[in-house]
This record gives structure tokens, C-alpha cells and sequence, in this order.
């Protein structure tokens, strides 16, 4: 790892200090979510709620940011090749875990008439447009790796990229649980 | 052109790169059109199969505006090099940068207070013609009561999300902040690059609603009015999403900025006003905007799907305690960089120091923190009688931190030898028209007046004595005070005392009138009215015309000043802040070497220098 | 000191002549009230009024002085040094006096006031009410009087119209037009149930009971005075500004000779 002198790392600090700025921002819907999914329909689960799906979905979730905290972990080091693998690894889980949410808003029975369960579209929604973005952004940084590299300067934006997947993955586990169990 | 020689190869051609803005209707067309035709004929196809559906609507806009972006310089700038691919993109001289993207943030600031302006003059329009219909008591220029309420809600849409929370944020902050903390550049140059083009998007979004069809819940979006009404509330939800998001990126950018990008020497006790101002709004955007985005999604959920959240078996009030909770920071996020301004401008008019400045920014930051308890003191109508004590409690409450600036600008003045200068007379008129707003609202807080007066004419009045008194004139005393500048000449100090004397005669005339309007009996959202309201509402309108014209007057003094105006030495009115210290107008890179800041900036009585200038080539 | 003295005694004849004005005309400010809520309301304003206007005087006056007293000042009587900066007494008073005023206005008017009318609208207080169903519907109020059996009041020309008694209390029933139809949900929108004589409305929420209280205090109607009407106040519609219907306020025994007619009529 190249030595950095105190400037470029306080740069870097406020790099990510602004992102996490940023992610904080973008953790206001999923709280209003939570809110109006209270206050619309309490506690209630939807009975054709595939358990399966969501399970199965999180998993994959889940294995997606361990393989994007690797990938983190990599790019620290200024490993390219690592960091690419890892990334497309977190590319590929998180992408079937995203179409497997949208068979469950696919197959949803839609009900206009009842808004028990309708917070629950809204919801799986939000997580699935926050992770295509996610997704878009994993998909540019491994693209991006491979053309231009790993230098001191342009780790930082593939070290985001990877967080962003993360805090993509910690609202959606937070909302499973929410939405599927309590 | 180079010049051929007879035996050598012919030139190659040079073709021109389609210019960024024609591009980016290009490529917005097209997206609109493949997506929606994909929709509406391959995907979803609805009874009759007609060309246009609401979801086809939705997800083609959506698509054009991304292909917007892309085609006005977001392609080679931001997408095609996050992918990795190098692609050489010259950012052009002269006038034609200003429409095509630039990182340069001086040239953002512009960008926006040109949009901005063009909304203002727009929705300026809108409410001529609101004006006009209500010299009569009965429909005479618009056939239909729908189409005028219509045409209320692009009023108020636009006003509040174009120009209310960007001119003086997104156009005044992008210019202003960087030179302010001492910097060359904003924090994220490429995201306020971008973000500038989602306003002329947002605004031109609004104002071909009408195209869909009407739309008649007025700038609130109040469900389930929205998911009942025709479909032109679709551009309503699209457009204020467009505009909101630019406020975020902006509020980003520019909350970094002040963080990070500070100069030298410049600590958080010698921060200047406006800065706090800025930082303060920012933070409230950067809170509340990404939930009315999330709510306005819900609405437009709840129309397209359609999904039941706000009806009669949903909960209707939801949607008015979420869109309230951004509602009511909302106005604070329009007016706080205003007293900010205030407090800029008033110590360098009277050549004296700024009084309490500590008081000052903490009137600005307890405005920013109470401004999220006081959210439903818009909803004494249709909430729980036990709800109302605490919510009136804290609007009453938040009058405190907001007398702080007044506070604090009167302590400055006192004793001084003032000048009244355009800027400054201004700011005067501005505090007495804000004072009129806010003490107007000291009935409104109190629930058993405010269940007369709601949703009634004096809550017109009250909202723009606040907003207009509050920011438009301030943002008028803004742009005269920082035009040179801007552009290193002077206004002409007549016209501009004629300008402002213009414009304050028609506001207070126009509006003041209205707050007997509704003590009266008129109603909100009405283009016809009890023939006995009809006297004072073409008295008001007459005001109104005056004040419209008092408005175009101020633009063109100001946008000839600019080009034509005297030439005036780079510092005219001695003030101390960062950036006066750069050239006027600034060059490409506002400080030559990066300033040090060895004191306070309003100290206006020590006559000693604030900010060292660094040995080297002074910037010309 | 002199200055300070000039300027104060400037504000005490401003607010003295302000204070005058309030008296002459602060009784004004609801233009027309027939009803005690709108009494209360009224009160509760002149109150305002009374410690609005020496603060308003205070600014204004600030405003206007001090630029004058700028041109002609000499540079030996500007402040400067700390005095320049910040002084004790004028921030504590501000912030004291800020404060005071604040608790003082949330006392009285705002809580007394409100107590008020939560007072009235109790259980209790509600008991022996007149009681009016009202219906909001996109674009027309429907009135009943279940006491009565009247389902729906109607004018001679068939438009719905509200009578009341004068002096006694009633109590307003406010809902959204039901149509327990679930294929359109969307039905019906919030509305407003407003008189502006009467000094109070009360929004109408879709799914929702909502009530408001009132006591009219004279016998007049729209005719009279068009104040005296309901409209609604909460845009639903391009049917908005149509949304509205007469008001009469009689005497009880024509109150009574009304509810006869209307239930022969079988409205």
C-alpha cells in the first residue's frame, strides 16, 4: 500500500464523511416507509407473503454485501484484479436477489381496495429502485477497474461504490424484517 | 480554417458537435417516444390502446429525462467515465457555455439564477392571469374553474420549487460559497453540473401539465383529491421530483463545500453569515426532501397503480401529516438564506461591525431545528383537538429564534452612519414586509383564530408577505448588492430607488388588501366569488398588474447594468468577505493562491485587513 | 442616551396612536360575527392586537429612524468598540421580553381559547345540541336533521339550504359522501365545511367524523349578509368555488314552523 501524506488522507476522510452525508439522506424514505407502514395497517402481514422468496432473497442479499465488503477490503489494498472479481460476484448475487423481489411485486395479488399489504409494494419498491441504482454503480465500477485501473486517487470512488451496495443491503435486510416478521 | 496548399491531402471534414441543449431535446425526444411506445403499445396496452397511458406517461418521462442529462453533457462527463472510457469533452467559450455543462461553479450560480428567473417571470405570468380572471366575479377568461386552478397550482408549484428554494441556494449558493470559504471550486463540481439542468426540465415538466389534462390540487398535492383529479398531476409529481432532486445535489455540494473546502484560517468562528445560512437550509434539505420525494412517489402510486394509501379506506390525513412535515421547513429552507443576507449586507450599508453574531447564527440554526415540530400547525382543521396545543405551542415558540435576525440587524444599524443604497433600502423593505408576514402569523398560530382564518385569503397574504418580503426582496437586494460582482459595473442608483419603490408600492398594495379579502369571506382556489368581494379584488389586481411590471422593470435594470452598467473598482462598497477579494468579475479561477484568513470578516470598525493576501501575482 | 431617549419617546406616541387605532377599529376584524365561537375568535384577536402593535411600532420606527438619523449622523457619535458588538441589556431584554410575550400568547389567548371550545364540543356540553348531519360531497353540502327527521333540507328551488335557531347550540356532524360503492374508491375528496360569520370552519375528511360546534347569536341570513353562508374552503375539485349554500338564521318558533314544512314536505 502506498504511504499517503496527512493532506490526501484528510481529503480522502472527507470524501467519505461527504458520502455518509449522503447515504443519511438517502436512509429518509426507507424511515418514512417504516412509519406509514405502521400507521396504515399496524402490524400485519400479508398471508400470501412468500416467506420462501424472501428468505431466499435476503440470503443472496446478504452474501452480496460480504462479497462488496471484500471487494472494499480489496480496493484498500489497491488490488484491481481482486476488486473486480469480488464486484462482479456481488454484481451477480445482488442482481438475482433484485429480480427475484420484483417476481414478488410481480405476483403480488394486487388489492386497491384494502390497504393492508399495499405497504408492502410500496416498500419492496423502493428497495428494488435503490438497488438498481446500486447495481448500475457496481456495474461501471467493475467496468471502470478494468479499463483505468487502481491508482491511490481513483480507489475511493470504486471504496464508495462498494459502501453504497452495503447500505443497500443493511435497508433491505431491515425492511425484511420488518415487512415479513414483525 | 487552415489553408490548403495545392498537393497536399485534402482536409479532413470538421463537423461541429451538436450544441449540448439541442442534443439533449434530441435525445429526450427519442427516449420519450421508445419508452413510452413501449408502454403503451408492447407492455401494458390499455383499452383503445391509445399512444399515451398513465404509466407510459411516467416511465417515458422518466426516460427523457435521462436521456436530458445525458445529451446536455451528463454522456461524456459523468456516465461514459464512470464506466471507464475516457472521452475528451472541451467545455466551449464564451456565452455558449452557459448552456452546456461546466463544472465551473461560477458558472452554475448563473445557470440556476437564469432559471430561476425564467420560472419567476413564468409563474409570474400564471398569476397575471389569475389576477385578471378575478376582476370578475364569474368565469370571463377562463372558460373553465378547472383550468384556473390549473393555472394556481403552476403558479405555486413553480414559485416554490424553482424559484422559492433555488435562487438564492442553488444560484446565489453555487456562486457565492465557494469564493466565500476561499475556495476555486465547490466541493463536487460534476454534481451541480448536472443537477442545474433538472430545474429548466422541472419547470418545463410543470407547465406542459396542462397538455395532460387539468390538474386542481394547487402546489400541496393534497390526496385524495390527487388520484381523483385528471391526469395533468402527473407532471405535477414528475416535475417537482426533478426540481427537488436539483436541491438535493445542490444542498449536497454545497454542505461539503462549507465542511471541507475551507480556506486557510478559516474556522468555524469566523465563518461568514451566509455560509451558515447555506449550511443550515442545506440541512434541511438534505433531511426533508428525500421524504416529499418518497411521498409524491406514494401519490403517484397511489393514481397509476391505482393503490389505496390515501382514499377513504386509506388514511387521507397520512398524506397531509407527510407532505406537511417537508411543508412547513420547506418555507424555512426559502427564507432563512434571506436573514442570512440580511446580516451580510446591513453591517458592510452602515460601515459597522455585525452586533451579536453569535445570536445571529443562533437564531438561524433554532430556526432550522424547531421548523420540524411546528408542521401541523397547517392541519388546526382536520386534526385531533388534542393535537392542536403542542403544535401551536412551537410556532409560537419558533417567532423567538426568527426575532434573533432582527435582533441582531437592528443592533448593527443603530448608531451607524447607514447608507441607504438600492441593496439596503431593499433589505429595509424586506424586513418590514417579513414582519407584517410573521406577526400575521401570530394570529395564524393560534388555533381557534386560525380555524377562521384557514385555507382563507389573509393565509394568501401571510405566505407572501413572508415569502415575497422575506426572499423576493431579498434576492432583488442580493442581486444589486453582488453585481458588481458579477460583472464589475454599477446599476443606476435612480432607477434602481424607482425600481424598489416600484415594486414595494405594488406588492404591499396587492397584498396587504388581501388579508381583508379573507376577513371578508374569500376562499382559497376560487376564480368566482360573492359578487360582494368583487370591489377590493380589482383594486388588488390593479396592484398586482403594477407589481408584475415593477418586477420586468427590476429585470431589465438589472440585466442591462450587467452589460452596460458604469465600471466601478472591484471592492465598491469596502465590504470584508472573501469574495470581494477576487476580481470583478472573477477570473476562471476566482484566487490566484489560496487566501489566509486572519480575522473576523465584520469587523468593520477596526479598519484593519481581514484576509492576507498571499505573495504572488494579484489576480487582475 | 439621548438618542436612546428621543427614539423611545417616538415609540411611546407611535404605539399610544396605534393602541387607538386598535381600539377604533380592532372590533372590525372578523367584519361580521354571528355566532360566539366567532366572538371568541374576535377577542382572542384584539388581544394579539394589543401586544402586536407597541413590537410592530418598535421595528417599524427602527426602520424608518434609523436611516434618516444615518444621513445627517456625525462619525463621533457612531457606536464602535464592544458597544459595537454587543450589549447586554438590549439582548437580554430582547430575548426576555421575546420570551414573555410567547408564553404569555400561548397562555391566553391560544390555550385559554381553545380550552374553550374543547369545552364545547365535550360529551357533555353536546348533549341537548341541535344536531345537523352534514355531507360533503364533490360539489355540494347535503344537510339532515336526524332529531327531526328531515334527511336532506332543501330550498324551494331544490338547493340544500341550513337553518338554524338562533341562541342555541349546534352541533355539526361532518362526513364525506359514503357511497359504500368500493369500486370507486377515489369518490370523495377532503373538503371544508366553512361560515364565515360564524368565525370557525372544520375540514371534511373522507372516511373520517369530524364535528364543529356552533352557537349563532342573530337572526340573519345570506341575504342579509352574504358572510353568513357556507363555503367550502378546501379546494376538491374544478367544483370548488360552486361549492356552497345558504345559511338562515331564525327564530326558534320559525325554526320550529321550518322543520314542519320540511318534514311535509318529505325531505
Amino acid at each position: 500500500m502506498a504511504v499517503l501524506d496527512l493532506e490526501t488522507r484528510i481529503e480522502h476522510k472527507k470524501l467519505h464523511s461527504a458520502f455518509y452525508l449522503f447515504l443519511f439522506s438517502m436512509s429518509v424514505p426507507y424511515f418514512l416507509m417504516i412509519n406509514l407502514r405502521y400507521v396504515m395497517i399496524g402490524g400485519f402481514v400479508p398471508p400470501l407473503l412468500d416467506q420462501t422468496t424472501g428468505a431466499v432473497e435476503t440470503v443472496l442479499a446478504i452474501a452480496s454485501a460480504l462479497t462488496a465488503l471484500l471487494a472494499y477490503r480489496r480496493s484498500k489494498a489497491e488490488n484491481a484484479a481482486g476488486y473486480r472479481l469480488a464486484t462482479r460476484f456481488t454484481l451477480s448475487l445482488g442482481l438475482v436477489a433484485t429480480v427475484m423481489q420484483l417476481y414478488e411485486l410481480w405476483v403480488h395479488p394486487l388489492n386497491p381496495m384494502s390497504h393492508y399489504g399495499e405497504t408492502f409494494l410500496a416498500t419492496i419498491g423502493l428497495c428494488v429502485v435503490m438497488q438498481l441504482m446500486g447495481l448500475l454503480a457496481l456495474w461501471a465500477a467493475s467496468s471502470r477497474v478494468g479499463r483505468m485501473g487502481m491508482t491511490d486517487s481513483l480507489r475511493h470512488g470504486y471504496e464508495l461504490v462498494s459502501i453504497f451496495w452495503i447500505f443497500n443491503v443493511i435497508a433491505w435486510v431491515v425492511m425484511y424484517i420488518e415487512l415479513y416478521f414483525l | 480554417m487552415s489553408v490548403a496548399r495545392i498537393g497536399d491531402a485534402p482536409l479532413p471534414l470538421r463537423r461541429r458537435p451538436m450544441a449540448p441543449v439541442i442534443r439533449g431535446l434530441l435525445w429526450a425526444a427519442i427516449a420519450f417516444v421508445v419508452v413510452n411506445c413501449l408502454v403503451s403499445y408492447v407492455i401494458d396496452p390499455q383499452y383503445g390502446t391509445p399512444f399515451i397511458t398513465q404509466p407510459s406517461v411516467v416511465l417515458g418521462w422518466v426516460a427523457a429525462l435521462i436521456g436530458w442529462l445525458l445529451g446536455i453533457g451528463g454522456m461524456e462527463n459523468i456516465l461514459l467515465p464512470s464506466f471507464g472510457y475516457q472521452v475528451p469533452y472541451v467545455e466551449v467559450p464564451g456565452w455558449r457555455r452557459y448552456f452546456a455543462y461546466s463544472t465551473n461553479h461560477k458558472v452554475i450560480g448563473i445557470q440556476y439564477l437564469v432559471s430561476s428567473t425564467g420560472g419567476f417571470f413564468i409563474a409570474g405570468l400564471a398569476a397575471m392571469l389569475m389576477r385578471l380572471q378575478l376582476w370578475e366575479p364569474h368565469m370571463w377568461l377562463f372558460p373553465y374553474p378547472g383550468q384556473y386552478i390549473e393555472t394556481v397550482g403552476i403558479h405555486g408549484t413553480i414559485m416554490m420549487f424553482s424559484v422559492g428554494t433555488v435562487a438564492l441556494v442553488g444560484g446565489l449558493g453555487n456562486y457565492l460559497i465557494p469564493m466565500m470559504v476561499g475556495s476555486n471550486s465547490s466541493a463536487f463540481p460534476r454534481i451541480s453540473a448536472l443537477s442545474v439542468w433538472l430545474v429548466p426540465a422541472g419547470i418545463l415538466t410543470v407547465i406542459l401539465s396542462p397538455l395532460l389534462g387539468q390538474w386542481t390540487t394547487g402546489w400541496r398535492g393534497y390526496e385524495p383529491l390527487g388520484l381523483n383529479d385528471p391526469n395533468g398531476i402527473l407532471f405535477y409529481y414528475l416535475g417537482v421530483f426533478a426540481l427537488t432532486v436539483s436541491s438535493l445535489m445542490v444542498s449536497l455540494n454545497l454542505t461539503a463545500t462549507i465542511l471541507f473546502k475551507r480556506t486557510k484560517g478559516l474556522t468555524w468562528n469566523r465563518l461568514p453569515m451566509y455560509a451558515w445560512g447555506i449550511l443550515t437550509v442545506s440541512l434541511l434539505n438534505i433531511i426533508w426532501l428525500p421524504e416529499i420525494d418518497m411521498t409524491f412517489v406514494l401519490g403517484l402510486l397511489d393514481r397509476v397503480v391505482p393503490l389505496p394509501f390515501f382514499t377513504a379506506v386509506g388514511s387521507p390525513l397520512t398524506y397531509l401529516e407527510m407532505f406537511w412535515l417537508f411543508g412547513h421547513p420547506e418555507v424555512y429552507i426559502i427564507v432563512v438564506p434571506a436573514f442570512a443576507i440580511w446580516m451580510e449586507i446591513m453591517p458592510v450599508m452602515s460601515k459597522k461591525p455585525l452586533f451579536a453574531r453569535e445570536w445571529g447564527i443562533i437564531g438561524l440554526i433554532f430556526v432550522m431545528m424547531l421548523s420540524g415540530f411546528v408542521w401541523a400547525h397547517h392541519m388546526f382543521t382536520n386534526m385531533r383537538l388534542t393535537e392542536m396545543l403542542p403544535f401551536s405551542f412551537f410556532t409560537e415558540m419558533i417567532s423567538i429564534p426568527t426575532g434573533f435576525t432582527y435582533m441582531v440587524v437592528i443592533g448593527t444599524i443603530w448608531r451607524s452612519r447607514f447608507k441607504v443604497t438600492v441593496p439596503s433600502l431593499l433589505v429595509l423593505m424586506s424586513m418590514f414586509n417579513f414582519l407584517i408576514g410573521g406577526m400575521t402569523g401570530v394570529f395564524l398560530a393560534d388555533p381557534v383564530i386560525n380555524l377562521q382564518l384557514h385555507d382563507t385569503f389573509f393565509v394568501v397574504a401571510h405566505f407572501h408577505f413572508t415569502i415575497i418580503g422575506g426572499m423576493v426582496f431579498t434576492w432583488l437586494a442580493a442581486m444589486y448588492y453582488w453585481l458588481p460582482k458579477f460583472s464589475g459595473r454599477l446599476y443606476n442608483p435612480k432607477l434602481g430607488i424607482i425600481g424598489a419603490i416600484w415594486v414595494f408600492i405594488g406588492f404591499d398594495g396587492a397584498f396587504s388588501l388581501m388579508f381583508i379579502q379573507g376577513l371578508r369571506g374569500m376562499n382559497r382556489w376560487v376564480p368566482v366569488y360573492p359578487q360582494y368581494l368583487q370591489g377590493m379584488n380589482i383594486v388588488i389586481s390593479i396592484f398586482a398588474f403594477i407589481l408584475g411590471l415593477g418586477f420586468l422593470f427590476n429585470l431589465l435594470h438589472i440585466v442591462w447594468a450587467l452589460k452596460s452598467g458604469k465600471k466601478v473598482r472591484e471592492n465598491p462598497w469596502e465590504a470584508k468577505t472573501l469574495e470581494w477579494s477576487t476580481a470583478s468579475p472573477p477570473a476562471e479561477e476566482s484566487f490566484a493562491a489560496a487566501p489566509l484568513v486572519t480575522g473576523s470578516f465584520y469587523d468593520y470598525d477596526d479598519g484593519g485587513a481581514t484576509s492576507l493576501p498571499v505573495p504572488g501575482p494579484l489576480p487582475m | 442616551m439621548v438618542e436612546l431617549l428621543v427614539f423611545g419617546v417616538l415609540w411611546v406616541v407611535f404605539s399610544i396612536l396605534g393602541e387607538l387605532g386598535v381600539s377604533a377599529w380592532g372590533h372590525n376584524f372578523y367584519y361580521y360575527t354571528a355566532s360566539t365561537q366567532a366572538i371568541d375568535g374576535l377577542n382572542a384577536s384584539v388581544f394579539l392586537f394589543r401586544f402586536l402593535t407597541p413590537i410592530f411600532v418598535f421595528v417599524v420606527l427602527m426602520l424608518i429612524y434609523i436611516p434618516l438619523r444615518g444621513r445627517r449622523r456625525s462619525p463621533e457619535s457612531v457606536v464602535r468598540g464592544k458597544g459595537a458588538r454587543f450589549n447586554a441589556a438590549y439582548v437580554t431584554i430582547w430575548v426576555t421580553l421575546s420570551l414573555a410575550i410567547n408564553l404569555l400568547f400561548f397562555l391566553h389567548p391560544t390555550t385559554s381559547a381553545a380550552e374553550a371550545i374543547f369545552q364545547q364540543m365535550s360529551p357533555q356540553a353536546t348533549s341537548h345540541d341541535l344536531v345537523i348531519d352534514v355531507t360533503a360531497r364533490q360539489w355540494e353540502w347535503y344537510f339532515s336533521y336526524p332529531q327531526y327527521g328531515i334527511k336532506n333540507a332543501l330550498n324551494a328551488n331544490g338547493n340544500n339550504v341550513l337553518y338554524l335557531p338562533v341562541g342555541r347550540p349546534v352541533e355539526f356532524v361532518l362526513r364525506s359522501f359514503d357511497p359504500n360503492h368500493p369500486y370507486a374508491l377515489g369518490l370523495d375528496v377532503i373538503h371544508s365545511f366553512w361560515i364565515p360569520a360564524f368565525g370557525e370552519k372544520m375540514d371534511v375528511i373522507p372516511g373520517e367524523t369530524r364535528y364543529m360546534v356552533a352557537t349563532p347569536t342573530k337572526i340573519t341570513s345570506t341575504e342579509t349578509n352574504p358572510m353568513v353562508r357556507v363555503q367550502c374552503a378546501e379546494v376538491c375539485g374544478p367544483g370548488h368555488p360552486y361549492m356552497y349554500s345558504t345559511v338562515h338564521v331564525v327564530s326558534g318558533s320559525a325554526f320550529t314552523q321550518w322543520v314542519k314544512q320540511q318534514v311535509k314536505a318529505g325531505n
